[in-house]
């Protein structure tokens, strides 16, 4: 479970969460693509040991998960979580993925990269992350040297990732923003800052139904402060646009957007995976709206993981058809709006 | 991909249309593209497309008759560590190992520079934090303007054209003629 979704005193409304991801390579060994087995389990062994010294430095408890035994709906749901990539959901070869208990925090080492680091939060925090990160990723690099040049920074598998090997992003939730007429060519102007703006959960046919991710697409030949300021100024920018419109919507037509989400979530017997989203987006407006009040301990956007395949059918440690896990979104749906209140 | 429009071409030059508020993407190759050109939008660089088209695209321009030089350089390049080659290289854009970004330096530069937008690292290292000297507000310093890279541009043509090299000229021109085409609406 992500549970750092739980505490919601600083959770905002908006720019729903933070999210740093450092790529590393280390310079003695043979990049992923091209390492043998052999070096594989040097790695691990060489980094493995380090976990106690990790947990002592972040703060918190540490795994190593089996993913060599993990099924394939258990690494699907990991990924829908974004706790590791797509290539280490896919991956053939032999990785270790490392978590904190929380979640927050994940190392997956042997993928596309020997290191991919990963820390993300709720909320507007980019530089509070890059701070927690700063000391297991000076760590790794004095234990194994990094492969790293005064030209070009951080050697990648990649020259997508080379130099500061950074990606900084945000999740941001921005109904009546990306309603607009002009949103598009508001993503193409952030564009030219080397920020991408990106829907977040995306389906063939289907548009927008508020939640974008925002990330740096650049990661050379600007510093790691630069990528984070640029990014935290877009999504202000942003943040404050969206803020700024719901504050002026129609409050009828909004409480009757957010209500009928609301009733729509609380009786459903099946759910498509888009629908609920939208729904879920919907039910995020009435909470920082006042409209709905949670009592439960679980955010919306946390839901909003939970109705992924893959998720759902680790949560009742089954195999369902497409059919059997629309029912079972809608069961998981009801169970937790059901704690939610209307005003 | 394949263009949309003749379905023969590899699809390199995205193009959105809004229409009351609604955009629409289609993708064409470049020639069809051009005659299209003052009817709909341009956004010629999807860098955010595989890395390794682009490489590929060099590697093809550096196997080009025309231009035998470039082509004995990349074609020479092997990494003397994990043994990549340049062409392996450009076909899946994986570096083999840490050695392999000095062995094929002569010819990332352009490959960076398309990327990137700049060839050169900045921030920190693993021995150091970052630069103290902060370049400034990367917002009005940083980031490259339409005509800053119009400009960028424009030189790299004039050398192209100066030291004959008409392949990468014409990529220039094209590069040129496109956003001068978006800028102009
Ligand atoms: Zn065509
Ligand atoms: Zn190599």
């Amino acid at each position: 479970m992500v549970e750092w979704w739980y505490s919601k005193k600083s959770a905002d409304d908006v720019i729903l969460v933070s999210r740093i991801r450092l790529l590393r390579n280390f310079s003695e060994y043979r990049f992923p693509d091209t390492m043998n087995d052999d070096d594989r389990e040097e790695i691990r062994e060489r980094i493995l040991p380090l976990i106690p010294d990790m947990q002592d430095r972040l703060g918190m408890g540490i795994r190593h998960l089996p993913y060599e035994r993990f099924s394939p709906e258990e690494r699907l749901a990991l990924q829908e979580r974004q706790l590791i990539n797509k290539a280490a959901q896919g991956a053939e070869k032999r990785i270790e993925v490392l978590a904190s208990q929380d979640e927050a925090f994940s190392l997956t080492l042997n993928s596309t990269d020997h290191v991919r680091l990963l820390y993300s939060r709720y909320g507007n925090r980019l530089s509070e992350l890059y701070q927690k990160i700063q000391p297991i990723d000076r760590m790794l690099g004095d234990t194994v040297p990094y492969a790293w040049s005064e030209r070009f920074g951080y050697k990648t598998s990649t020259i997508a990732n080379v130099g500061t090997g950074m990606r900084a992003y945000f999740v941001m939730h921005l109904p009546f923003l990306s309603g607009t007429k002009n949103f598009s060519q508001v993503t193409e102007e952030i564009g030219r800052y080397g920020v991408v703006v990106r829907n977040a959960i995306t389906e063939a046919g289907k548009r927008s139904m508020g939640l974008y991710v925002i990330y740096n697409h650049r990661s050379m030949g600007l510093t790691e402060n630069n990528i984070m300021d640029i990014l935290t100024n877009v999504a202000g920018r942003l943040a404050g646009q969206e803020r700024e419109m719901q504050g002026h919507a129609d409050r009828v037509r909004m409480r009757d957007r957010v209500l009928r989400s609301y009733g729509i979530l609380r009786y459903a017997q099946r759910m498509d995976f888009f629908e609920s989203i939208v729904h879920l987006s919907n039910l995020l407006l009435g909470v920082s709206h006042g409209i709905l009040t949670t009592s439960g301990d679980f955010s919306i956007y946390e839901l909003m993981l939970g109705v992924q395949p893959g998720n759902l059918q680790v949560y009742h440690k089954s195999l369902f058809d497409e059919e059997t896990i629309r029912i079972k979104r809608a069961d998981y749906l009801r169970y937790f709006i059901s704690t939610i209140d209307a005003d | 991909m394949l263009c949309e429009k003749c379905g023969k071409r590899d699809a390199r030059v995205k193009i959105t249309r809004i229409i009351n508020g609604v955009s629409e993407t289609h993708h064409y190759c470049r020639e069809c593209a051009e005659e299209m050109t003052g009817k709909t939008e341009i956004k010629s660089n999807e860098w955010s497309q595989a890395v390794f088209k682009l490489l590929r695209e060099m590697f093809m321009q550096a196997s080009h008759e025309n231009n035998k030089e470039l082509q004995e350089k990349a074609a020479g390049l092997t990494c003397p560590v994990c043994g990549r080659t340049y062409q392996e290289f450009a076909e899946n854009g994986v570096f083999g190992c840490s050695a392999c970004y000095e062995a094929f330096e002569p010819v990332l530069n352009d490959a960076l520079i398309s990327m990137q937008g700049t060839a050169s690292h900045q921030g920190k290292g693993p021995q150091k934090d970052e630069k103290d000297t902060d370049p400034g507000d990367p917002f009005h310093e940083e980031a490259v303007s339409p005509e800053e890279e119009l400009e960028i541009l424009e030189a790299r043509l004039q050398e192209a054209v100066r030291e004959e090299r008409n392949e990468d000229a014409a990529h220039y021109r094209d590069e040129i003629l496109s956003r001068r085409d978006k800028s102009d609406g």
